[in-house]
């Protein structure tokens, strides 16, 4: 299983995360390519620190685009082992790959099960198409 | 939300401090009808508020992601260098600098179940931004002001340099202008709980940073608003945002109204 779209979950509020069984437990997370459009110039992101925990649901970094400041939050529990700190230098990469290459952060899951609350790849299409 | 209301709370001058953190205050509750009830006990549902307010002293807000480092080496701010002795605060909400001296502050809160006013969950409300600043141009040129959008974008980062530090310096297609001077602009904040648009009104020149023209130098307005006292320009300001808000959601279910003279009353 690779990191593209069709096989992450997904939050309602556009955050994605890929959870590969690979045995290490590590899942990466980012935002959606439809989040990366609609924030539209992205100007700056503040991204956490390795070591920090999360909660499933919690706030995880910041964006400011339009000068409007969003939030980002963590689709599942755990402790934060990897950041792509060099992403918010070079923020107009994610216009063109908000995945492989536009990960904002890997996390050692605590919780496997909350994977299986989040939305998958036709649920979360759903979700985009009734937001016309 | 069925039918949407209304708080609008004309507010007396305040600390910096004090100011943002009423404003996150009022955010973080803006989808909990128990809060407003502090302000009216027979509250009993979320409501879109509008907060006017003015500083107690000359001071700087900073934009979310801003530091105050950067007012050291910022070329905009060279020549005034009093700006760094005066007392700053950082903003929730993006965009540049604010000098708030001789202006206007809004807030507008809107809480994330708002069907008349959706949000989606990430990024800025145009059609929020648009509404207050359409109006606002409206009544200038009511008075035979020259006010119009700027529909221009120094939106430089990453494009060959970083912005001014002044948000005044800065333009966005929406940012209301007289001539060439721009007198309002605006900025968000998301949260789960809902929306924050705050905005700066250039009422005049500030001593503190004379470069910046406020809309009463800028053209022969009726004389209550050209020597009147802010408290004119309050009343003005809370009448084009209402109005704003209004176009935006159709007639309100119920509307409050708050006038605070007193920095003593906790909000």
């Amino acid at each position: 299983m690779t990191l593209s779209p069709e096989n992450l979950k997904y939050l309602p509020s556009h955050e994605w995360v890929y959870a590969p069984q690979d045995g290490s437990g590590v899942a990466t997370i980012g935002i959606s390519a439809f989040a990366v459009a609609e924030l539209n110039d992205l100007v700056y992101m503040a991204l956490p620190k390795v070591g920090q925990t999360l909660e499933a649901g919690q706030e995880f970094g910041e964006v400011e685009s339009v000068k409007a400041v969003s939030p980002m939050y963590s689709p599942i529990s755990g402790q934060i082992v990897q950041v792509h700190d060099g992403i918010v230098d070079r923020l107009e990469s994610l216009n063109s790959d908000a995945y492989a290459g536009g990960w904002l952060i890997k996390v050692k899951i605590s919780d496997p099960s909350q994977l299986d609350g989040l939305l998958d790849y036709q649920a979360y299409q759903k979700l985009l198409a009734q937001h016309g | 939300m069925s039918g949407v209301s209304i708080v609008v709370i004309a507010d007396s001058p305040r600390p910096g401090l004090e100011n943002m953190e009423i404003d996150q205050r009022l955010l973080l509750g803006a989808n909990d009808p128990s809060f407003l009830k502090g302000l009216d006990a027979a509250w009993n549902q979320p409501a879109i508020i509008v907060r006017l307010y003015y500083w107690s002293e000359p001071t700087l807000s900073l934009g979310n992601f801003q530091s105050i480092q950067e007012l050291e080496t910022a070329q905009d701010t060279k020549r005034f260098s009093g700006l760094k002795r005066l007392p700053w605060v950082q903003r929730k909400t993006g965009g540049g600098a604010i000098l708030h001296d001789q202006e206007l502050t809004y807030s507008v809160i809107v809480p994330s179940g708002c069907e008349s006013l959706p949000l989606g969950s990430k990024g800025h409300s145009e059609r929020l931004y648009r509404a207050v600043h359409e109006s606002v141009v409206e009544g200038l040129v009511a008075f035979g002001l020259d006010a119009k959008l700027s529909e221009s974008c120094t939106c430089s980062f990453g494009k060959g340099g970083p912005e001014p530090f002044l948000c005044f310096h800065r333009r966005t297609p929406v940012d209301v202008l007289v001539g060439q001077s721009k007198i309002l602009g605006s900025a968000q904040r998301r949260v789960k709980s809902g929306l924050l648009q705050h905005g700066s009104f250039l009422i005049s020149k500030s001593s503190e940073y004379p470069d910046f023209e406020g809309v009463g130098d800028l053209g022969n307005l009726p004389a209550r608003y050209q020597s009147g006292p802010v408290e004119v320009w309050q009343g003005w300001l809370e009448a084009r945002i209402f109005r704003a808000i209004q176009h935006l959601i159709g007639p309100p279910e119920r509307v409050l109204r708050l006038n605070l003279p007193d920095a003593s009353v906790r909000i």
